[in-house]
């Protein structure tokens, strides 16, 4: 069986005191940890919406990171395990500030979860000009706009490319949540994309069921 | 309705298709059973597209130079 690194939240607490690496971990923290950097940035900028908080959360994962490079199996996945201290990070900053962010209702999810097959969105034909022309700040905006829970596994699977059980053990849900929380984000973006084309002058030529 | 049923099957497959949760297998079993099918042919290309088109355009930051440069000393700080 493939060795993993530790995911539970409780292996990525908080523990003030600093180690000393050794110099072994302190090549793992400079060879595969750092080169994450701008994925996690990206990952952060789209959570926080402004950079000093994006900023912020990055040098707090690396820095837990580095507390806890004794748990970190070297050549195994260090994106993901970062993604996972940076998601626990993220969260306990929202309860710091008593400002939870914006939750799913899950009898919604499990509702739609049932219904998956039959609510897929169609999309617009992107070959069309108005698709090609969108600047991706509306692209991001767009993704910016949707609940945090649907914002984060669309950011991690169609932006970074984690996988479903990669994706379940970042942010601690089932497999079977990922994929319905997914399906579901999908079409909202599709929505949201749509409704923007059309402010854009965009004639949808599909025609109406 | 068999035909509902069917097309809730071919959505499952093409996301997980497209999503690399099939294997291997599965997936070379998913194109040959669309192969003759220019709708299912077209949604899938259609979807694929919208994957490209939100990789292509969601706008990707590099992080400061200073930022990494005070990660770095943070960490030989304590050393």
């Amino acid at each position: 069986m493939e060795k993993d690194n530790e995911y539970k939240k409780e292996e990525i607490q908080e523990k003030e005191e600093a180690p000393t690496a050794t110099p072994e971990q302190l090549a793992v923290f400079n060879d595969e940890l750092l080169p994450q950097i701008d994925a996690l940035y990206n990952f952060a900028f789209h959570l926080c919406y402004n950079e000093d908080d994006a900023n912020d959360l990055v040098q707090e994962t690396y820095l837990k990171a580095f507390r806890f490079i004794d748990k970190y199996i070297q050549g195994t996945n260090a994106k993901a395990w970062l993604f996972k201290i940076l998601k626990n990070a993220f969260i306990n900053q929202y309860r710091k500030k008593s400002k939870r962010p914006k939750q799913v209702d899950y009898e919604e999810i499990a509702t739609y979860h049932d219904s998956e097959d039959a609510s897929y969105v169609d999309f617009f034909d992107l070959r069309e000009e108005i698709f090609q022309g969108m600047m991706g700040d509306e692209v991001t905006n767009a993704i910016n706009a949707l609940p945090i829970d649907f914002r984060t596994v669309i950011l991690l699977c169609d932006i970074e490319g984690f996988t479903y059980e990669e994706i379940s053990k970042i942010i601690d849900i089932p497999i079977g949540t990922v994929r319905s929380r997914l399906h579901r984000a999908r079409n909202m973006l599709k929505e949201r994309l749509s409704e923007y084309a059309k402010s854009m002058g965009y004639k949808d030529k599909r025609g109406k069921k | 309705m068999k035909s509902d049923g069917n097309q809730g099957e071919f959505q499952r497959r093409l996301v997980m298709y497209l999503d690399g949760a099939l294997s291997n297998e599965e997936s070379r079993e998913f194109l040959t059973d669309i192969k003759n099918s220019p709708e299912q042919l077209a949604k899938l290309q259609k979807e694929k597209s919208f994957r490209e088109f939100l990789r292509k355009k969601v706008s990707r930051r590099s992080v400061s130079p200073a930022l990494l440069n005070s990660i770095k000393s943070k960490i030989n700080t304590s050393q």
